[in-house]
């Protein structure tokens, strides 16, 4: 990345969302003013709520998510409790506002430095909101803790209960909605309420049980064919589950509270339904209505069990119909040391074969000694032979012989060991990785809710398809995918499909198709969003992008078609004319297309005017695995991801030529400059130079490097693990792995390294890959400018080059202390007040370091006290200077007094 | 609390409950009483002098040193480590494997300033040590195992050792006639953290 981008620091994404986000206050202001028409406004809040919640997920701002949520969750109180009116005089709410008011109103350039530095002040705003949804519950609760004293456990495993059951009612009713009544799901149904109701019972909690029972009412009656479900009265049931989903995510010990809280909603909930059943004439039941069902259906599934096949197949079409899979909550810690540990369990089989080699090396021998034996007994003398020496002998060779069958016998039951260990150590291995992966159906869970929602609120018809359910994907990419996935179902809802009469117009069903596709292929993960909708026409978009100003006219009207696409993931992009809650903000895409850069994969768009629109999402299988290329660079392994090299090469030195000291090949038509890996990894040079050289092409935005490496050791599949945290990022190196025989392997981060390669290539050090250069330099004196500010940065900058000196710039105490670890100088002047690392422990560090101890060190600062001044004195600077009080000349001395002219007295002898 | 004497009735009857009877509930001998209370009365009074340390004894070129055994993790063997690009502190070996874990190795007789003696065969041996999440492995020329003694024991570090060591041990015991300075774990991983990383 190039020094400017850097230093501008303006996100463009958070831009964007802050520019959205203060009109979303004014009208969350708006609308908390607006009392007493509660109930409409308050719904419309709540989703405008949700709307900046899910933008905050998505451009990855935990801070405020967080307090999104807590709002959410004051106003889903309130609007429960019909308390909206108070809104207004929530302090706590009151003072998040200001807050996020104040954060709107930034400038540009200090958005996100401010969004870091109230970090706290969010925090706290956050803990404020949540320990106001505490107090009401204990103002109304008249009898406190003891009457509903329940065990813990008990409530946890009540509460994984309605988690899992809510989600198969959630999926079970969309189903309906969307196919026509189905006996078996309705089963399940009946019996996900049923569950729910049995595991409320145990805890006696009356008003869940009542809701189960009359869902589960509804369900058989649905079921016996004395109603008919509808989508009004889908509608009223998913608000139950809703409400229970709700009730399964509180924690254990405050779900007594939450009920309590919640009892009004419960017996509205349950007098709706009922209301459904009446209208339709069905009796409430007082028993168990499913279980004498579910009895009934067993007998009748067994009857008819040819119509078995078509029914699993139905099943499967409902997600986590019987939660078939049992699963577990193992931390991802776990994982990685059960990973590491299987993976040395295998390497430790594989020092089982070399052994056996050296056993059976020995029994050679032995052998040989028998035939020594034999050759012995040939050459002697049989006349003069005493008894006792042919007894000896014939027992000798008696034995010898036993020996070695013995000898035999067990080392082919050593084969068999070994055989059976190491395909055990492989299995176990094998089983360990798989258990990284979780089924897709795992992370799109909520998406057909979602999309049902959505096309509802937009007055469509949209039906969302999941194929691929049981696709294993590898859970962090799970994890990470959810918000992409999200917001191109959302994207395909609001902008590809159209309203039903349209639809009909253009001769399409009027309902909607969108297809959510996952699927392994040629060792990638293929996750794609289609669409039956318009699409977008190309020339659309063209005429967008001249029209805001992404192109100008001339290069606009010469984009080719991918070029045009390319365009849709610009930030800021859109082509929709009116923003709307759901989309249209053009943040989006080019979010999802950064989140999939991230996990190492691309994103392509296929677009058919007028037929739909299809977005492809090709990712690696797994973060964890990796295929790359290894080599040895100063005797060592090393490996290059697969997927960001361009190709290794064989060049021939004679092949290599020189032009103004520096070594480059043709490649093709283009130049290729050479650069050695050991020097920009700064480890020892290769002992022998080669008459062939191996080197890796890389590619980095149009421009090729060639990486003179020791040797190629090939192609393999690495499981990389993470290096020591307490190393930080290290230059160049992205983690760590093991080969096969157990020693360890670095894996290297190609975008640094180029990055190494430029810093290099540019500061004309670069020596020759022949030879270690014995050229003596003159060096100049060498100073490193710490400061946080880049205007402070660059003044001190250009005053130090401009007099003679060699800087280097860091931008906090870390990144200098990097700088110091890794480079010489000659002089540190340094910042007081900086982020990660302030001036004064970086002083405090200098100076206990054996190595760096005797670097001078000056600080500037705008701290003027005499007791800062003092403080930094006897944290170990050598002076002191505030910048009230800086003016070039001052500066200049002191760096004169304390290093002298800018001529290294000595000239260095670099090897 | 069932009577002990009713089982035995069950059991042998009649007779042998008679027996039992007269054997538990025979009156003490003369003094059990007034012995047990005195006894019980006055709990044992611990040797408070004793503190039990326990250290593993490894050998650093010709010195013997020992690590509080709490942060030894294991002796493993010895195994290849990889540099790491652009951390140039001597006394850092880089990488190894360890239980198929990358932990960072330091070159401790560098660290703590022991010359090495030409020609000395080490058994490749290595101590993982940890503490709070901080983990550590470096190669000893020879490990003893475990040693138990007496914090009290613990000498003044004697002015002969090299001045660099110092600032590490707690002390130094003798075993087998030899002078073992005992480290300070803390201090040890502190400075470890602070120049090597």
């Amino acid at each position: 990345m190039s020094k400017d981008s850097l230093e501008k620091k303006i996100d463009p994404v958070l831009e964007l969302f802050r520019t959205d986000l203060k009109d979303k206050i004014r009208r969350l202001n708006v609308g908390i003013e607006a009392k007493g028409q509660e109930n409409l406004l308050g719904e419309d809040l709540l989703s405008l709520l949700r709307e900046i919640k899910a933008e905050t997920r998505l451009i990855r701002q935990e801070t405020l998510f967080q307090l999104f949520d807590q709002i959410e969750i004051l106003f889903k109180e309130m609007l429960i409790n019909h308390q909206t009116h108070q809104l207004s005089e929530n302090s706590s709410l009151r003072h998040a506002l200001n807050l996020l008011q104040e954060f709107c109103e930034l400038d540009a350039q200090t958005a996100t430095p401010w969004l870091h530095s109230h970090r706290l002040q969010f925090e706290e705003a956050t803990n404020r909101l949540k320990q106001d949804e505490v107090k009401p519950a204990n103002e109304h609760s008249t009898n406190p803790p003891e009457e509903l004293e329940l065990d813990h456990g008990m409530m946890e495993i009540f509460l994984t209960e309605v988690q899992v059951q809510t989600a198969v009612l959630n999926s079970g009713l969309i189903y309906l909605e969307e196919h026509s009544e189905s006996e078996e799901v309705l089963n399940t149904l009946m019996r996900a309420a049923h569950s729910i109701k049995g595991a409320a019972r145990i805890l006696s909690l009356k008003g869940i049980v009542q809701l189960a029972h009359v869902m589960e009412d509804y369900f058989v009656a649905a079921k016996q064919k004395k109603i008919s479900l509808e989508a009004h009265s889908v509608d009223i049931l998913l608000e139950a589950v809703d409400f229970l989903e709700d009730l399964s995510k509180v924690s254990a010990a405050k779900l007594v509270q939450k009920i309590k809280q919640s009892d009004q909603t419960i017996t509205l909930l349950v007098k709706k339904i009922v209301d459904l059943l009446k209208a339709e004439n069905v009796k409430i039941s007082d028993g168990d209505p499913a279980s004498q069902l579910i009895l009934e259906e067993n007998g009748l599934l067994s009857a008819k069990s040819i119509g078995v096949e078509d029914l699993n197949k139905k099943l499967e079409d409902v997600t986590n119909l019987s939660a078939a899979e049992r699963v577990l909550r193992v931390t991802a810690e776990n994982l990685n040391r059960l990973m590491e540990l299987a993976g040395e369990a295998l390497v430790e089989s594989h020092w089982l074969q070399p052994f056996s080699i050296e056993l059976l090396n020995l029994n050679k021998e032995q052998r040989k000694l028998g035939e020594y034996l034999e050759q012995l007994r040939d050459s002697l003398d049989k006349e003069h032979l005493s008894e006792k020496v042919i007894y000896y002998l014939d027992e000798v060779q008696e034995k010898g012989k036993e020996y070695l069958d013995h000898f035999s016998e067990r080392y082919s039951e050593l084969e068999m060991f070994i055989r059976r260990h190491s395909n055990l150590s492989d299995r176990l291995y094998r089983e360990v990785i798989a258990s990284r992966m979780r089924p897709f159906a795992d992370g799109v869970e909520a998406f057909p809710r979602m999309v049902r929602d959505l096309a509802h609120q937009l007055h469509k018809k949209v039906r969302l398809q999941i194929i691929g359910r049981k696709t294993l994907v590898d859970r962090e990419i799970l994890e990470k995918l959810e918000a992409p996935l999200g917001h191109l179902l959302r994207n395909s809802v609001d902008h590809g499909i159209g309203l039903p009469e349209i639809r009909t117009k253009l001769g399409k069903p009027p309902e909607g198709l969108i297809k959510l596709e996952a699927e392994h292929r040629g060792g990638m993960l293929i996750i794609s969003v289609s669409d039956d909708g318009r699409g977008i026409e190309l020339e659309t978009i063209r005429a967008v992008a001249i029209k805001k100003k992404f192109v100008s006219r001339e290069i606009g009207e010469k984009l080719s078609e991918k070029e045009i696409i390319d365009i849709l993931f610009l930030p800021g992009f859109t082509t929709s004319e009116k923003v709307t809650e759901i989309s249209g903000r053009g943040i989006g895409l080019n979010i999802v297309q950064n989140i999939i850069l991230e996990l190492g994969g691309k994103l392509q768009v296929n677009i058919n005017p007028g037929k739909g629109m299809v977005f492809q999402l090709h990712l690696p299988l797994t973060l964890s695995v990796m295929r790359a290329l290894i080599v040895k660079i100063s005797g060592e392994a090393y490996a290059f991801p697969l997927a960001r090299i361009e190709s290794a090469l064989l060049v021939p030195k004679a092949d290599i030529q020189f032009l103004e000291n520096q070594e480059y090949f043709k490649f093709g038509r283009e130049n290729i400059g050479l650069v050695s890996a050991f020097q920009i990894l700064n480890v020892a040079p290769p002992e022998s130079s080669k008459e062939i050289y191996p080197v890796i092409l890389l590619n980095i935005q149009g421009s090729h490097y060639g990486l003179v490496v020791d040797s190629f050791l090939g192609e393999r599949e690495i499981v990389v693990q993470e290096l020591d945290k307490r190393l930080g990022k290290i230059p160049d190196l992205s983690a760590g792995a093991l080969m096969e025989d157990g020693t360890p392997l670095l894996v290297l981060d190609v975008e640094d390294l180029v990055h190494s390669i430029d810093a290099l290539l540019s500061k004309g050090h670069l020596e020759s890959i022949h030879q270690r250069t014995q050229a003596i330099k003159e060096l100049k004196k060498r100073i490193l400018v710490i400061d946080d500010s880049i205007t402070v940065r660059e003044i001190e900058r250009r005053l130090l080059q401009n007099n003679g000196y060699e800087v280097d710039v860091a931008i906090n105490g870390i990144d200098g202390w990097n700088a110091l670890k890794t480079n010489r100088y000659d002089l540190v002047i340094t910042d007081f007040d900086m982020p990660k690392m302030n001036g004064l422990e970086l002083v405090r560090q200098i100076k206990n370091d054996l190595e760096l101890k005797s670097i001078p060190v000056m600080i500037v600062s705008y701290k003027e006290k005499e007791e800062d001044r003092l403080i930094g004195m006897a944290a170990g600077a050598n002076y002191y200077l505030s910048k009230s009080r800086f003016h070039e000349e001052l500066l200049l001395n002191a760096v004169k007094d304390l290093i002298g002219k800018p001529e290294s007295i000595n000239p260095i002898i670099k090897d | 609390m069932v009577n002990p004497s009713d089982e035995l009735i069950k059991k042998h009857g009649q007779k042998g409950a008679a027996s039992a009877n007269k054997l538990l509930e025979r009156p003490p001998e003369e003094g059990y009483i007034e012995e047990w209370t005195e006894l019980l009365q006055n709990p044992k009074i611990k040797d408070k002098t004793f503190t039990e340390e326990s250290g593993v004894i490894f050998r650093l070129a010709q010195e013997w040193l020992a690590l509080p055994t709490l942060v030894l993790v294991e002796v493993t063997n010895q195994r290849p480590f990889h540099k790491i690009p652009h951390l140039n502190y001597p006394a850092f070996l880089g990488t190894v494997n360890f239980r198929g874990q990358l932990w960072m190795g330091v070159d401790m007789h560098r660290f703590l300033d022991i010359e090495i003696e030409p020609g000395a065969k080490p058994n490749g041996r290595m101590l993982a040590m940890e503490q709070g999440n901080k983990r550590w492995i470096f190669p000893v020329d020879e490990v003893y195992g475990v040693h138990h003694f007496d914090r009290q024991s613990l000498n003044n570090v004697p002015i002969t050792v090299t001045k660099s060591l110092v600032n590490y041990f707690q002390g130094v015991f003798s075993w087998n006639g030899k002078n073992v300075a005992y480290l300070d774990a803390y201090l040890l991983f502190r400075s470890l953290e602070r120049s090597v990383l």
